[in-house]
Parts: structure tokens; C-alpha cells; sequence
């Protein structure tokens, strides 16, 4: 068994919109990139040109939404990784040690020279974050890319995890969730931002903003007209296009 | 950072005016009527070419294809980890097709155009047009393509639509054949395919049509990947 810490410095973490997600996967993609060669052992595929199985620390699941309201049915991207959960069942559960949670920044990770591959951390885990290397037999999971945000060898915007870096839509962000004054505290608060399942009282850091429905329209935030009468130019132009 | 939006694009505007009869350079008198209709400054909408020119009834719905996003940012390492994003496509029924034809997970559907058919796996989606069916495109592989092993999902339950959509439109008769292709850009009409659909009893163990095997000319990959790229 391993402990965690009292508390923690920072709750670094993710915020992911769900709004905003096209399911890209361009995260997925550029998480493999860039931890399959830095923090430990690569991400594997077993049978790659085959009937492929690998290590992800990113996945972007996709589900279809049919409102009990009869309103539109809607297709959500849904990306999922570590969550770096204040109260971290994946890491009490390790007989290693290996599962830490960071005192300083509140990230997870494993000490790949301490684990054995048992797997009990990735059964603990009740969102299916970690998965265990088929080829080097320990397990991986998303470090927040630790070996991004504090190195000063990369330019600074690049001092991000790589997910966020990469993502075109402006979906995910990051920052310091134990801060309320952070910008993605802000946004979490403006948005509704989630837990996931809070019920299982992991606390996780990372937070969801939820998908708006997709068939009701907001006007709330309309302009208001500019004008009841056309008149000059804008006149003109209002009577031509009304021709055609 | 502001976008300049042109609604109005001039260079149409002018091809659509010589073919009204303005000015000395005219177009061929056979594609005058096109170019009027087609080559418009203002974006319209008119009725895909195929669809005009074939059976409505016979061939009442819809299908698309379109290249997953996933291989548009990453498309020169189409590789082992683009494969386990995209692996298998499904043609994507909605409701409506998939209750009258009484589809269930795990059926497969004969897709027929009037120039070619297809027998692939199907899967039910709501959000989707009444009419329309689609897949991904560039998934299905013919089996051997790409170095890719037997086993390969891509060679054996991917597909394309490709078979569907002829490079010409129908004959109208006068033994001329037009491109079934966009008028303006001359990109392939992959969007004007018309198609019917039906529940393939029994259905095949491998999607159609099925070719033979080709050769890889560079041998296969290995069986196991671990990419430590720079040690």
C-alpha cells in the first residue's frame, strides 16, 4: 500500500470541452508521439500491421446522444486520460510504491523501475486511465507530460502537455485547478465544468465542460437591431438582395 | 485576428457573363448552358448531377465518404497507431433505413448504385440524415495493400465506396460523356452518389467485392512495435 499526500502545492490538470471536441484525435496522436520516447518505457503495438493492440495514455472515445426530450440526436467526442485524482485509488492500491502522487504539483505517475506489472492499479482505476505495456510488462499512464511543462530546454509555449499543445479546436487546457483565480478555475466555473463519476469520490482534478444541445438556439446573447427602417446604402443593398 | 469572408467571387461572375453571351472569348456552345447554371458569384445550391440523371426511385438515398480527421494531421505516418484509431468502418445507417430494413449490430447491407455494388458491415447512427448513409473513406484496403498482414481488419471488413461512384455521369444519348465531377473545381462528384440498400442474407464472411491478394513490393513490418525515435 502507498500513501498519498496530505495535500498538494497544485492540482495541475486538464480541462477538456466537450462542446468544443471534433474527435480529431489529434491528441491521441501527438500523446503517443511525444511519451512513446521520453518519460520510460516506449508505447508499444502488438501486431501492428496486423490486427494491431497498443498503449495509449490518451484514447478519444465516441458516443451517440438521443435526448428524453425527443431533441437532436448528437454525437459526442469524449477524449479520456488520467484524471490525477486528489484522493487516487490507483495509487493506495500499489504493494510497490511504484504509484505516487506528486506533493509539489498533484500529478501521478509510476515509477517504472518499482513496478512489477501487477495490474492492480489499473483494476483500482474506475476510468480505464492506465493500461498495462504488453511489451515492457509495466504500466503506463499520462504524466501530465511532467518532462514538458518544467523544461526550460523548450520553447515556452511549448511548456504545455502535448494533447494541449497540438489540439486544433481549442478543446483542452491547462493549468492549476487548486488555484480559483487560474484561468481554467474560471472557465471551469463560467462552463459547469464536471467530475467524472464524483459519486466514487476520487476527486479527480481534470474537469469536462458538457456538450451544449445541439438543436436549441440561445438568443440570449443576440444583438439587438441597429435599426427598425433601411436606409442609404444599407437600404440599397436590403432591397437588391431582397430581389434576387 | 479579422477574416475576410468573399461571398462574392468575381472570377465566376465572369465566366457566367460570357457564357450569358458578354464579351469576345465565349464558351463552346455545349457547355454554355452548364457554365450559366453552375458558375455562379454567390453560392447556390442545385441538384447533384447524377442524381438528375438516374432513377430517383430506384435510387432514393444518399451516401458519403469522408477521409477521417485523424489521418488528415498525421496522413505521411499512416502507421500502426493511425490503424488502431481507424481500423474498421461501417457504413453508417439512420433510423429510418435501419428500422425498414429491420438492421441489426452486427448485419451486413448489399449497397447498390447504377454503375456498381457493394456487400459491407453496418451500424445504426441517429444523428444522421434521414436519407443518407455514409463511412469513412481511405479505411478499406485491398488485401496486401499497404504491407498489411491478412489479418488485417482494413482488408477484410473495410471498404470503399469507390465501386459506386463512376468517373462518368450516364450517357444522356447524344455519345457524349460528361465527368462526374464537381463544374467548377473538377473535383470527383463523391457527394452526388445516389444509392439503394438492403439487408445481405446471409451475409458474406469478408466485405465485396473481394480481390485477390497483391504483393507487397517492400516485404512486411515487424510484428511488434516500440518506437524510441532519436536513442
Amino acid at each position: 500500500m502507498t500513501a498519498l499526500p496530505q495535500k498538494t502545492d497544485k492540482k495541475l490538470g486538464l480541462v477538456i470541452d466537450l462542446d468544443t471536441c471534433v474527435g480529431c484525435h489529434g491528441c491521441v496522436t501527438s500523446c503517443k508521439g511525444w511519451n512513446t520516447q521520453n518519460y520510460g518505457a516506449p508505447l508499444s503495438d502488438k501486431d501492428a500491421y496486423g490486427d494491431p493492440s497498443g498503449t495509449f495514455l490518451n484514447r478519444v472515445h465516441s458516443y451517440e446522444v438521443q435526448p428524453d426530450n425527443g431533441g437532436a440526436a448528437q454525437t459526442i467526442h469524449f477524449p479520456k486520460s488520467c484524471l490525477h485524482c486528489e484522493d487516487a485509488p490507483c495509487v493506495t492500491v500499489c504493494p510497490t510504491g511504484a504509484s505516487y502522487k506528486r506533493e509539489e504539483d498533484g500529478i501521478v505517475l509510476v515509477n517504472e523501475n518499482d513496478c512489477m506489472g501487477c495490474g492492480l492499479c489499473a483494476w483500482a482505476c474506475p476510468y480505464g486511465a492506465r493500461e498495462l505495456d504488453q511489451i515492457a510488462g509495466v504500466m503506463k499512464k499520462c504524466t501530465l507530460c511532467v518532462d514538458r511543462i518544467y523544461n526550460e530546454n523548450l520553447p515556452e509555449e511549448d511548456r504545455i502537455p502535448a494533447c494541449v499543445r497540438t489540439c486544433p479546436a481549442g478543446a483542452r487546457h491547462f493549468g492549476d485547478l487548486g488555484d480559483p483565480n487560474s484561468d481554467v478555475s474560471k472557465l471551469v466555473a463560467e462552463r459547469g465544468g464536471m467530475d467524472l463519476m464524483p459519486e466514487l469520490g476520487t476527486k479527480p482534478v481534470n474537469k469536462y465542460l458538457p456538450p451544449r444541445p445541439k438543436d436549441t438556439l440561445d438568443c440570449s446573447q443576440s444583438l439587438e437591431p441597429v435599426a427598425t427602417e433601411a436606409t442609404g446604402f444599407l437600404g440599397w443593398l436590403d432591397k437588391a438582395l431582397e430581389k434576387l | 485576428m479579422p477574416y475576410l469572408f468573399q461571398l462574392y467571387v468575381e472570377p465566376m461572375r465572369k465566366f457566367q457573363l460570357a457564357a450569358e453571351g458578354h464579351g469576345e472569348r465565349q464558351p463552346p456552345e455545349h457547355l454554355r448552358q452548364r457554365i450559366k447554371d453552375t458558375l455562379d458569384p454567390l453560392p447556390i445550391w442545385y441538384a447533384p448531377f447524377e442524381g438528375t440523371m438516374i432513377d430517383e426511385d430506384e435510387y432514393p438515398v444518399h451516401a458519403l465518404t469522408q477521409r477521417p480527421m485523424a489521418m488528415y494531421h498525421s496522413w505521411g505516418t499512416q502507421n500502426a497507431w493511425l490503424r488502431q484509431i481507424h481500423g474498421r468502418n461501417p457504413l453508417y445507417v439512420p433510423t429510418k433505413i435501419w428500422e425498414a430494413n429491420d438492421f441489426q449490430e452486427g448485419d451486413w447491407a448489399k449497397v447498390t448504385s447504377h454503375h456498381g455494388e457493394i456487400t459491407v458491415p453496418v451500424a445504426h447512427m441517429a444523428a444522421l440524415n434521414e436519407n443518407t448513409i455514409w463511412t469513412w473513406n481511405a479505411i478499406g484496403k485491398r488485401k496486401g495493400a499497404w504491407a498489411l498482414k491478412e489479418n488485417a481488419p482494413e482488408a477484410n471488413k473495410g471498404f470503399l465506396l469507390n465501386h459506386l461512384i463512376h468517373e462518368l455521369l450516364p450517357s444522356k444519348g447524344d455519345g457524349m460523356r460528361w465527368a462526374n465531377s464537381d463544374p467548377i473545381t473538377g473535383q470527383a462528384a463523391w457527394f452526388d452518389l445516389k444509392v439503394k440498400i438492403q439487408k445481405a442474407d446471409p451475409p458474406p464472411d469478408v466485405s465485396q467485392p473481394s480481390f485477390d491478394p497483391i504483393k507487397s513490393p517492400v516485404g512486411q513490418g515487424p510484428d511488434d512495435l516500440a518506437w524510441e525515435v532519436g536513442k
